[in-house]
């Protein structure tokens, strides 16, 4: 299912029932860095769903002939207006770059910017360190555990543009505001995300 | 180059569960084995991942069939769980060095792979292996030499690590009697 209002217009985490959109609590006591976050879809962990069945084929199957398909799914839901000057990917960490061989995000990031033709840059921002897992942590660990993972190669690429990240999927969006985080340090003018699939019951 | 889709079409039919319990050597041997991360090859549905996975660990776990990782997903996703799963073919895909604190390979065979094994530990980390024996074709399946140890093969073939536990012969297992050799042994 899509996501839809009433929803936080920052992080987008979409509210029961009815209503006009309101920001949710936590972006109220702690704005994120990302200007809006946003998913093609939401899914429930418990449940099956299509789209996460041919993302998990796509990543641990790693049938990357599903990167066009899936690209061009994230590109023609995407809720978000893509007028960016620059798409980036959420990174890897070269551990798990080398155990799937690929970074899931960039070749989802490559397609949509190819279909919007916008610029797109794979080595832009990097990981710099592997971050434990973060199953089972709370907030605050959580973004602990994120602190200074990722690091921007060229500051002059950043400085002053509109960045649209884009990942696979997003859970507790500690990963992509530690990525804002550190594109703003860098001076980057406006960061969205966009991710193809949200869980839903985090 | 294995058949796949003969793979596939098993665990798509027949389906090995992730619910199926764990090797009782495994378990039995576990707190042997100091804690940290895990490679788990041939995983199947990932009796041994979850299982590892749900007591703290951090695991890699790859299978030819991506049917049966599929059960895998299902239930670590459910449990929140720290799997990395993959579907490969360990006959050409490059493993991790260096890396865990414990590789796990039960029930599979491929004689090729142990140099890859070895070298997936670092140092200090131990191989838990638990593979049919020769004497397994009285009992029923494999009955393919390829996929049986001669006796004293495996206790050979590692005679480079520090061998903790080791014995041959029938066992009553978590899913009745087969033929085995088990090992436990530490990378210097």
């Amino acid at each position: 299912m899509p996501a839809r209002s009433p929803l936080c217009p920052v992080c987008g985490e979409s509210f029961p029932g009815g209503g006009p959109d309101h920001r949710c609590t936590r972006c109220l006591v702690r704005p994120p860095h990302f200007a809006r976050a946003r998913a093609c879809a939401l899914y429930r962990s418990d449940q099956r769903n299509p789209l996460v069945e041919a993302l998990h084929r796509f990543k641990y199957g790693r049938d990357i002939t599903l990167a066009p398909l899936l690209g061009a799914y994230l590109d023609e839901h995407c809720p978000l207006p893509v007028d960016h000057d620059l798409l980036l990917p959420v990174p890897l960490d070269l551990e798990r770059l080398r155990w799937r061989g690929f970074n899931q995000a960039a070749m989802l990031a490559r397609s949509v910017a190819a279909r919007r033709r916008r610029p797109f840059d794979a080595m832009l921002l990097r990981r710099q360190r592997a971050t434990p897992p973060q199953v089972g942590l709370g907030e605050s660990e959580r973004r602990r555990n994120m602190a200074g993972a990722f690091a921007v190669r060229d500051r002059s690429a950043v400085r002053n543009r509109t960045i649209l990240l884009v990942d696979d999927v997003m859970t507790t969006g500690a990963t992509v505001e530690e990525c804002a985080k550190t594109l703003h340090r860098a001076g980057a003018r406006r960061v969205d995300v966009l991710v193809l699939a949200r869980a839903a019951d985090v | 180059m294995a058949d796949r889709g003969a793979w596939e079409s098993r665990y798509a039919e027949r389906g090995e569960d992730a619910a199926q319990p764990p090797s009782r050597f495994l378990v039995e041997q576990l707190d042997r084995v100091p804690h940290g991360r895990a490679l788990d090859v041939a995983c199947g549905a990932g009796r041994h991942a979850l299982y590892l996975a749900r007591r703290g660990w951090q695991v890699d776990c790859i299978d030819f069939s991506y049917a049966a990782l599929t059960r895998l997903l299902t239930a670590a996703r459910n449990d929140h769980l720290a799997i990395h799963p993959l579907a490969a073919d360990l006959e050409q895909y490059p493993l991790p060095r260096e890396r865990y604190a414990l590789v796990v390979n039960v029930r599979y065979l491929q004689r090729s792979l142990l140099p890859a094994l070895k070298s997936a530990m670092h140092p200090g980390g131990m191989l838990l292996f638990e593979t049919f024996i020769r004497d397994q074709q009285q009992l029923g399946h494999p009955k393919n030499p390829a996929f049986l140890l001669e006796r004293g093969e495996l206790a050979a073939a590692c005679a480079d690590l520090d061998i903790v536990h080791y014995d041959e012969g029938r066992f009553e297992t978590e899913s009745g009697a087969a033929f085995l050799a088990r090992m436990l042994a530490r990378r210097r």
